[in-house]
């Protein structure tokens, strides 16, 4: 199963997106951003599973919680970022 | 301790506040600074102070900055704004924390309002002065020293037609009347968190309508591959480490104040603010500052002693009061009490009216007619 990681420019903004989750009743969890997502250094991501995706995008976009990138992380440990 | 230096800092605080500021010494790290559970503890910890600043102010979570007071606040709102030279319209009864920071600008300040308790007139003197096109208005909300409440969003609207940045000062309103970002349209609003907000020493909001000029620079646990600040909010405004602890209790005091209410916090402030200004009102030896729109503070003076000397003969007796120039020199000049400066008398949700009580009795005691 993926994991995608929904990026944020700052701890505020990832937690602001976190409770967008919560209030949808979307799971999902705050953690730091993996050092290979992070153009500009450190930031925080929202980790969802695959299951949850479609929602999460929905819930977060619908709040206008701004994230950076979405990210899916493959079974082989690579990324690859998720368009559109 | 009849504790009535409210206005300065607010000495009784819910149980919550100091049991927060532990609980967070105990459990929280840095925020930002970390994925483990105590770093996130500390970033958990301190949103629900943003939340709860938002909830309050009408505000956006990413617009509150936590600051070390209100006076950090209104550097960095003044020095986001305003260039050496400056033009500048503010009123008649700013404090240091204003007045000081323009100084050191150079800022071709012009001073506003002059009339104690007179709105109207206020409000007549910020249209005159906005009319000339200022770079920005800065104004208090409540006098820190007569307790006169500025009509603050009738010169934020004025500000608003006229495109002038506002600054409001809301040390001594948060809490106790209604402070909204959103309606006011102001570029920054600034308070302090250990006054009405019930939180401790050395914490403070600033709300940011848009940005601003950071006065600090250093880590914010994002972006940290660039050498410039972060260009969002909070992070732009907040480098270094938080005071997690102070933002934990500060929260708590928010909390408290939602739970009670401003406008009951407000409400209880004035039956005692009527009832010292009744009990001490036959004094013919004492000039009580007082008229319409006053929030919970009252200034007064003693005929032929000194303020201080008053002040110190009414801690002897305990209760605490505040005297002198309330480091707001601009405000004793508007009154015509620079020389003399007042005895101030100031309250919280805490002060009951037997403590109004007592303290008029002791006035009446060391000041006979």
């Amino acid at each position: 199963m993926y994991d995608y990681f929904f990026t944020f420019r700052s701890v505020t903004a990832a937690m602001t997106g976190g409770r967008v989750l919560e209030r949808a009743g979307v799971p999902g969890v705050t953690v730091r951003t993996p050092k290979k997502l992070r153009q500009k250094g450190c930031g925080y991501s929202l980790r969802v599973r695959e299951e949850v995706l479609p929602e999460a995008r929905s819930a977060l976009q619908a709040a206008g919680a701004r994230y950076q990138k979405l990210y899916r992380k493959t079974g082989s440990g690579t990324w690859q970022e998720v368009l559109g | 301790m009849i504790y009535l230096d409210n206005a300065a800092t607010t000495l009784q605080k819910p149980v919550t506040v100091p049991n927060a500021v532990l609980r967070a010494m105990q459990t929280c790290a840095g925020v930002g600074r970390g994925g483990h559970a105590a770093a996130m503890a500390a970033a958990e910890t301190v949103y629900q102070g943003r939340l709860m600043a938002a909830e309050l102010f009408d505000a956006e979570p990413e617009q509150v900055v936590f600051t070390m007071n209100a006076t950090h606040g209104l550097n960095i709102a003044i020095r986001s704004l305003l260039s050496p030279g400056a033009r500048v319209v503010v009123s008649g009864f700013e404090h240091n924390a204003v007045t000081r920071p323009l100084r050191a600008l150079r800022a071709d300040v012009r001073t506003a309002g002059k009339k104690l308790f007179d709105a109207n007139d206020t409000l007549r003197a910020f249209d005159q002065a906005i009319a000339e096109k200022p770079d920005a208005v800065i104004c208090t909300h409540v006098s820190n020293v007569f307790g006169c409440i500025l009509p603050v969003e009738e010169i934020a609207a004025l500000c608003r037609v006229n495109r002038i940045p506002f600054i409001l000062d809301a040390s001594q309103s948060a809490g106790s009347l209604p402070v909204s970002l959103r309606r006011t349209g102001a570029r920054f609003i600034a308070m302090p968190g250990h006054k009405g907000l019930y939180g401790p020493q050395g914490t403070g909001i600033l709300l940011c309508a848009d940005g601003g000029q950071p006065l600090l620079f250093g880590g914010t646990g994002s972006n940290s591959m660039e050498q410039e600040m972060p260009v969002f909010l909070p992070d732009r405004l907040e480098a270094g480490t938080h005071n997690v602890c102070g933002i934990a209790g500060l929260t708590e005091g928010m909390r408290f104040v939602r739970k009670q209410t401003p406008e009951a916090i407000f409400r209880h402030e004035q039956s005692l603010l009527r009832q010292l200004r009744r009990e001490l009102g036959g004094q013919e030896n004492l000039r009580l500052f007082t008229g319409e729109g006053q929030a919970g503070v009252l200034s007064l003076s003693v005929e032929n002693i000194d303020c201080e000397e008053a002040a110190q003969a009414l801690a002897q007796e305990g209760i605490a009061v505040r005297a002198g120039l309330h480091c707001a020199p601009l405000a004793h000049r508007t009154a015509g009490t620079a020389d003399a400066g007042t005895v101030r008398f100031s309250f919280s949700a805490f002060n009951t009216p037997r403590e109004v009580r007592r303290a008029a009795e002791v006035c009446k005691k060391l000041f006979p007619i």
